[in-house]
């Protein structure tokens, strides 16, 4: 049965097979080991169409698969001064390139590497295979002793490496939290994509969303109107539930605060129910907000391709508060969409001295750790209602949800965003399970899907990917009878979806406001019976 | 496994090849010249030099290139609402929280001590069980290198610090084995000998050491040996290296006589590490200290971090995505800034 599957569905893999991972290296020096590819483990790639939208060079037509990837005329000079240019412009890249040990501390802590045995899916490797060429092109040692140094040329098959693995690393940072000296293999994996796309190498799962997000301002290419459908749809859907109308702010100029949310939320199951949570949330609160069509993105894929994409994309952010003339922004659930707004958007496209420090309208609580981006997460917003006892919660309207959660790696590891989110859960649900403690808050165990690898066609690297978590599920499932995890990212809602299918059947996934949004008890309307996924009360999965 | 082999044999041969000659080299250029003072100059005179002038540069280069982002690596709850416990040392946002932070990383290599197995979740193949081994073995190591090299301090400086003589009695005190030898002494060979053993015994650390990952191992045992050697078989005077030692200190050049090949080898071993540091991983000690994940304080959103080469990039304006759209929000009721 499984032959006739195909490699970009789950149900192609047995689990037996994946489970019985070789962690003994193959043999060959890696160094000269070739690079690979099957289907199912690589990301289709970037669509020239997209990197044209972007003015980016070199694009091109080229397949994985391919003998020859058509580099551009020049490509290793490209190369060579893109990585120079980086390494001149961060002492993080230089420092990281230089005082490795090599210890291997690093190594089995990568969910890449747990999933896959590939030796160079540890992060060490990961990082060696752009330290070779650093070591071949940038230091003495390197030129002279070439191989003795560990220094390697930059040939074809070295492009091709960093295509495979620098698309099997989702930038989660958790090798960093166990590494002596903080390495972030997130640099390294974002130096190699950056240099890369100077070569029109790509994968289109993070262009088109990227090419999408400038044109429309959301990743999915939604235009205005189709947003304001999908909003109303989703008021509809939320007057079915509750018996009340609420009402969907668009672009209104003058509104207290600006909400940004990935636009994921907006159109795919299970992450409209999260979106419902909010407009039941903020109708309750009579809050004074708007959505906005032109800043429709909370993500950044840019984040995933370069700097300057990023800062692209998210330059509409404080562009489009500054034209609403909102007085602050809230942000919704999202991973990576909050790594950038915390440690980049500032920096990037501020300051925000035309906005005021976030205080919430409700219970005065001024944010003052958020006093120069201006920016709060919809956790920390809703943790300090229920501190203030400004919410009337029903907690049994989740009677049949019995709850883990996940720390998504961007929250726990670039803000410690930890317990704010475990503050509002125990409120609105009862039965609530921690994982086991090393796949939770700084060692949360990734996704497998971000970081632009939530594909179909890479399918096998992010069930192997996933495994490490799934499994982790799996273990509370067994123990508790958990069935839904909870998340606060829009990408986790997606790829864990498949992931707990796959590795943990019986458990579903769910946005933290989604809960929220069932046990909030609202003014008017009629009585609950079902909740916001339109199931009887009690009688979810 | 040819491949593996070959990788072995010629990271494993050239560390070893390195480290032989630096002990070797000393004796033959003794025996050839028919002197010993040029000999030890080189490593006595010449390598602390080397090592100040190399590591000065290579921290400066570090230093000249700018920091773009305020990226810290956060392991704690942040600091955010009042009502929850944040870890102040996991996630810094003051400066003294940071130093803290940097000191217990750093200093008791807490990154390390973090490691648990995650093992027996996800089943075969990962259950080695060295998650805590590597803690013990390089906090052992760094502990015993560091006291060794202070006690060291008495060749050179006279009279010696009062903490010299402190470390000096307390190893005393805590001698063992008969002849009598420094615990310190036997605590860094034995994590020597851990370290090289774990980087070839556990086949993934095999696979991705390099020549530079042995040879400072290697190099250190050949430090170590040699000076058990001297100071408990064959009983070496150094009284003469320390007055040649002492005299270059003074500026003066106080020509020593007689060194034997133990001595030789340890201090020109010593001097080879001395002019290997600025140059190797062995960088990773200011490294650590300079970190950029560990040593920013995460209030990213309460401060604006500058980078000051933060380049223009080309946006798409409001007024061009209502250009593109204008139709369509009138049409589906949206406000639009032109009719």
């Amino acid at each position: 049965m499984a032959a006739q599957r195909k490699p970009d569905q789950p149900e192609f893999y047995e689990r037996s097979t994946l489970e019985r991972v070789e962690y003994a290296p193959p043999p060959g020096a890696w160094l000269r080991n070739p690079v690979t590819f099957h289907a199912g483990e690589f990301l289709h790639p970037a669509k020239p169409k997209n990197l044209e939208a972007l003015g980016l060079p070199s694009a091109h037509a080229w397949s994985p698969l391919d003998e020859d990837w058509q580099l551009p005329e020049g490509w290793q000079k490209i190369v060579l001064d893109g990585l120079r240019e980086r390494l001149e412009g961060s002492r993080t890249l230089r420092l990281m390139m230089d005082t490795c040990v090599r210890c291997g501390a690093c190594a089995e802590k990568c969910p890449f590497f747990i999933g896959s045995g590939d030796p160079k899916n540890m992060p060490v490797l990961r990082a060696e295979l752009l330290r070779s060429i650093y070591r071949k092109y940038f230091t003495t040692s390197g030129r002279i002793l070439g191989e003795l140094a560990g220094a390697r040329e930059l040939t074809p098959q070295v492009i091709k490496e960093w295509f495979k693995y620098f698309f099997q690393c989702t930038e989660c940072r958790r090798c960093a939290v166990f590494c002596p000296y903080g390495i972030d293999t997130a640099e390294f994996t974002m130096l190699g994509r950056d240099l890369l796309l100077r070569l029109g190498i790509s994968a289109n799962w993070v262009m088109e969303p990227v090419a999408n997000c400038y044109r429309t301002g959301n990743h999915l290419g939604i235009q205005p109107q189709g947003i304001k459908d999908s909003l109303e749809f989703l008021a509809d859907e939320l007057e079915e539930v509750t018996g009340i109308r609420v009402e969907v702010p668009i672009n209104r100029q003058g509104a207290e605060i600006l909400f940004v949310t990935p636009s994921g939320d907006l159109m795919a199951d299970p992450g409209t129910y999260t979106a419902m949570g909010y407009l039941a949330l903020f109708h309750e609160l009579g809050l004074d907000y708007t959505f906005s069509t032109y800043a429709s993105e909370g993500g950044n894929f840019g984040l995933f391709a370069s700097p300057e994409l990023m800062k692209r994309l998210n330059a509409k952010i404080y562009a489009e508060a500054r034209r609403l003339g909102v007085k602050w922004i809230l942000g919704g659930e999202c991973g990576h969409m909050w790594r950038v707004v915390h440690q980049y958007m500032d920096t990037m496209n501020g300051p925000a001295d035309f906005l005021e420090v976030p205080t919430s309208p409700i219970t005065g609580t001024r944010f003052e750790h958020a006093r120069g981006t201006k920016m709060i997460h919809i956790a920390e917003f809703t943790a300090d209602l229920i501190a203030h006892g400004r919410l009337k919660l029903d907690p049994a309207r989740n009677a049949g949800v019995i709850a883990t959660f996940h720390d998504s790696c961007n929250p726990a590891r670039a803000m410690g965003l930890l317990e704010e989110p475990r503050a509002v859960l125990r409120e609105v649900c009862r039965n609530f399970h921690e994982m086991a403690a090393d796949t939770i808050r700084e060692r949360t165990l990734c996704c497998g899907g971000g970081a632009g690898l939530g594909a179909d066609e890479n399918m096998e690297v992010r069930l192997r990917a996933g495994m490490g978590r799934g499994k982790a599920v799996a273990q509370v499932r067994d123990a508790h009878g958990v069935n839904t995890l909870v998340t606060i990212c829009a990408i986790d809602r997606a790829t864990l979806t498949t992931v707990c299918d796959y590795w943990a059947p019986g458990v579903r996934v769910a946005g933290l406001h989604e809960l929220v949004g069932n046990a909030l008890v609202m003014k008017g309307g009629k009585p609950r019976t079902h909740n916001l996924r339109q199931e009887p009360i009690g009688g979810e999965a | 496994m040819p491949g593996t082999g070959r990788h072995l044999a010629v990271h494993i041969g050239g560390a070893l090849a390195a480290v032989a000659v630096a002990c070797a080299l000393p004796a033959l250029m003794a025996w050839l010249l028919g002197s010993h003072w040029p000999v030890l100059l080189l490593p006595l005179g010449l390598a602390p030099l080397a090592l100040v002038v190399l590591f000065v540069a290579k921290v400066a280069r570090w230093m000249r290139a700018p920091v773009p982002f305020r990226v810290p690596l956060t392991t704690g709850q942040q600091r955010g609402l009042p009502t929850l416990p944040r870890r102040r040392f996991d996630n810094p946002h003051s400066m003294f929280e940071v130093v803290i932070r940097v000191l217990l990383d750093v200093f008791l290599l807490r990154p390390l001590f973090r490691a648990t197995p995650t093992a027996p979740r996800l089943g075969r193949g990962l259950a080695h069980g060295m998650a805590r081994w590597l803690w013990l073995g390089a906090a052992a190591f760094h502990g015993a290198l560091a006291i060794v090299a202070l006690r060291h301090l008495r060749m050179f400086l006279q009279p010696a610090p009062h903490f010299v003589a402190w470390l000096e009695d307390f190893d005393v005190a805590t001698e063992m084995f008969l002849p009598k030898v420094h615990a310190t002494s036997v605590i860094l060979l034995l994590a020597l000998l851990f370290l090289l053993g774990r980087r070839l015994a556990l086949v993934r650390v095999r696979t991705i050491s390099l020549a530079a990952d042995y040879f400072p191992l290697f190099l250190l045992l050949a430090i170590a040996v040699t000076g058990i050697v001297m100071r408990h078989l064959t009983r070496t005077d150094v009284t003469a290296v320390q007055q040649f030692a002492l005299g270059l200190a003074a500026g003066k050049l106080v020509l020593p006589a007689r060194a034997d090949f133990w001595l030789l080898a340890h201090v020109f071993s010593v001097g080879t590490l001395l002019v290997y540091f600025p140059l190797s991983k062995l960088m990773h000690l200011p490294g650590a200290l300079l970190s950029p994940t560990l040593t920013l304080a995460n209030n990213n959103r309460e401060q604006r971090y500058i980078n000051a080469r933060n380049p223009r990039v080309e946006v798409l304006h409001y007024a061009d995505y209502e250009a593109a759209f204008r139709d369509r929000m009138i049409e589906a009721g949206l406000p639009v800034e032109k009719e």
